[in-house]
């Protein structure tokens, strides 16, 4: 924890809590339109405030799931510790802690969002709310880590092999545990928050069992964490060998351009050359060292698919706004990526100028399109073309928006992040709330 | 007992072979000097002792503890240096060892630093260390509560002449304490000056394993091209 601490000036998650929130804060009135426009209805307060919650839920919860595999499985800690003879569970315990206070204002951020609840209708209504985005997130941190710590054991057992073998495509077996284990975690987790979501709303229309669905994560989190001690000391070393395996079979793939291969890196053959070269710098770089962000990226389009999956004609508005504030996150992978850029190259080698800038807005503009289609296809589904034309819309404004503040904010170097974030948060904040109008 | 104990180990990657059916005895208090070419499988057979990698068959000990189905009791036995060591960069090195003892229930952290002629950087962060100066970080962190068993892939690389004998005349002293040191290194001198019996690979298998005393240095390297030539002949 020192080490983690030394490498931020101190006091600087807090810090940054902190100004999230207050940006947050700025841009309630801009989401009110977005997410409470039900509010202008007295009638549907329950049901608004439950679809609300639904997709708040499932993005706590997706986010943890992302941010547990990282910290458990292939984090940083792992390598420095798997040969020393530590507690995996105190291990694991210390994960759980650090991921928890590192996105505690994910949870203040969104009471704040929910806040037109309680001033336009009860004080009840968003205490229960908090309440249930409070479970979802103490039920998502231990959840994620138990799927996550049992996918090491699944990952070698001769009896998930089969069903491994299914799904893996051209993974190795073993990272087909790894790959869908925050799918796992979505549905399973996600399932008790839905449930909880639905307990808000009946607490809403007056039905007092509703405090009961409310309770269910936050009765289970302690439950499902009793599982995580034992699964942590058997699992946590067997980790780095089950790593080590699947980082050799990627290896030693028969083909070694396959074994190469990135995740759209074949379309740079329209690119000139010097263009090229650095967009396939970026995206085998984000691929290999920043994957939860081009991952992300599609779960992130599945949630704005979900939020625009309804019959109630509002839903292409709501599925826009969603596109515009998960591209806007997922953006975030530009300016990331800057800061990644070793200080001894930026110091000794040029940046490449106007062919670095154009590949890599050519890379984080093919990434961003996760996040748009899979919502234009809801909308189509459900809305036609006029709704899918919409969703389409925001996110041809969205995404070449997203990849101007990452690349400028990236001219900063290694502060480009600290830069990004707040720059998004206004302009996805204004555009959401003029697609959602 | 063995301090290591490696027993028809076979490691593959897919079609290839990394180890191929080793048998090896290692009792304690001794120096061994494990050397091959490179793609011999050294660094494969330490990760596997290190337990992170494990074997596609036979078993792997360390003082009687299986790696794989006891790796808590291994670990407890062991110290390692991997071939790429890792470290908390925002921690001094002083930090790190306290660190390090920590976990180990102990340790002497100023002799750790005294004997990889760390102490005068102690308190820098580890993130301006050079290569060399964080392999002996690593060397030093190994060694800490001295463990009954240090398996060492490549450490003595990238150090300085002055560093690379204090820290061959600190692994010395340590097997002399009745500890066992398993040093893999491409370097056949630092075999000769340092262990008691070298175990030579080619192509994942053991082909020479002699009493450095009885070969003497020249001995070693005739005897190592021999073998490998031998084997590529093959």
């Amino acid at each position: 924890m020192r080490a983690h601490r030394r490498r931020e000036a101190p006091f600087a998650a807090v810090a940054r809590g902190a100004v999230f929130v207050a940006v947050v804060a700025v841009l309630v009135p801009l989401a009110r339109p977005v997410f409470f426009a039900y509010l202008d209805d007295p009638d549907a307060t329950g049901e608004g405030t439950e679809a609300a919650l639904q997709r708040a839920c499932l993005l706590i919860v997706g986010l943890l799931a992302i941010d547990l595999y990282t910290a458990l499985v292939r984090g940083p800690e792992r390598i420095v510790l798997e040969t020393l003879p530590v507690d995996g569970w105190r291990v694991a315990l210390t994960e759980l802690l650090r991921v928890a206070v590192e996105r505690w204002p994910l949870i203040a951020g969104l009471a704040v969002v929910f806040a037109p609840i309680a001033v336009e209708r009860s004080a009840l209504a968003w205490g229960a709310s908090v309440l249930a985005l409070g479970g979802a997130f103490a039920l998502a941190i231990p959840g994620a880590a138990v799927v996550h710590l049992a996918s090491i054991d699944a990952a070698t057992s001769p009896r998930w092999a089969p069903l491994l073998d299914a799904l893996r495509g051209h993974n190795p077996r073993e990272q087909a545990a790894f790959i869908y284990a925050p799918g796992v975690v979505l549905a399973a987790v996600g399932a008790v928050v839905l449930a909880a979501a639905g307990g808000v709303r009946a607490v809403v229309d007056g039905d007092p069992r509703g405090w009961a669905l409310i309770a269910v994560p936050w009765g289970l989190a302690p439950m499902v964490a009793a599982l995580v001690p034992g699964l942590a000391r058997r699992t946590w070393f067997a980790g780095s060998a089950v790593l080590a395996d699947i980082d050799a079979r990627y290896a030693s793939i028969e083909r070694p351009e396959e074994a190469r291969a990135v995740y759209l890196d074949w379309t740079v053959r329209w690119l000139p050359v010097g263009v090229g070269r650095y967009a396939l710098r970026d995206l085998r770089h984000a691929w290999r060292t920043r994957r939860g962000f081009i991952s992300g990226a599609w779960i992130g389009g599945a949630l704005a698919a979900f939020a625009g999956w309804s019959a109630d004609p509002s839903a292409p508005a709501r599925a826009a706004a969603a596109v515009v504030i998960v591209v806007f996150g997922f953006g975030a992978v530009g300016a990331v990526l800057e800061s990644d850029e070793p200080g001894f190259l930026r110091a000794w080698l040029p940046s490449g100028g106007r062919e670095a800038v154009l590949g890599r807005a050519w890379a984080e503009v093919l990434w961003l399109q996760a996040c748009v289609w899979p919502a234009v296809a809801a909308s189509l589904v459900r809305h036609g073309l006029s709704g899918a034309g919409l969703v389409l819309g925001a996110g041809l404004v969205a995404v070449p928006l997203a990849t101007g503040v990452a690349l400028l904010a990236g001219r900063l170097g290694p502060r480009a992040p600290a830069v990004y974030a707040p720059v998004a948060t206004v302009f996805a904040g204004v555009l959401a709330a003029l697609v959602s109008s | 007992m063995s301090a290591i104990s490696i027993e028809g180990v076979r490691r593959t990657f897919g079609r290839v072979v990394a180890v191929d059916r080793i048998d090896l005895q290692i009792p304690a208090g001794s120096f061994c000097g494990l050397i091959g070419h490179n793609g011999a499988g050294k660094s494969t057979t330490l990760r596997m002792l290190m337990g992170l990698l494990h074997p596609t068959e036979g078993k792997v000990r360390i003082c009687g503890h299986d790696v794989v189905a006891e790796p808590l009791e291994a670990r407890k036995k062991l110290g390692a240096v991997p071939e790429e060591p890792a470290v908390y960069e925002y921690l001094t090195a002083r930090e790190f060892l306290e660190f390090v003892a920590g976990v180990r229930g102990g340790g002497d952290v100023g002799k750790a630093l005294e004997d990889t002629g760390l102490g005068a950087d102690a308190d820098r962060l580890l993130r301006e260390y050079s290569q060399g100066m964080r392999r002996k970080t690593a060397l030093a962190a190994a060694m800490l509560g001295r463990p009954p068993v240090l398996v060492l892939d490549e450490a003595l690389n990238g150090l300085d002449p002055p560093s690379a004998s204090a820290v061959k005349r600190a692994l010395r002293a340590y097997v002399d304490e009745g500890n066992t040191v398993l040093l893999s290194t491409h370097v056949v001198e630092t075999v000769a000056a340092v262990a008691d019996r070298v175990v030579m690979l080619a192509h994942g298998r053991v082909v020479a394993d002699e009493r450095v005393a009885d070969i003497g240095k020249d001995g070693l390297e005739r005897l190592f091209l021999e073998r490998i030539e031998a084997t590529r002949a093959r």
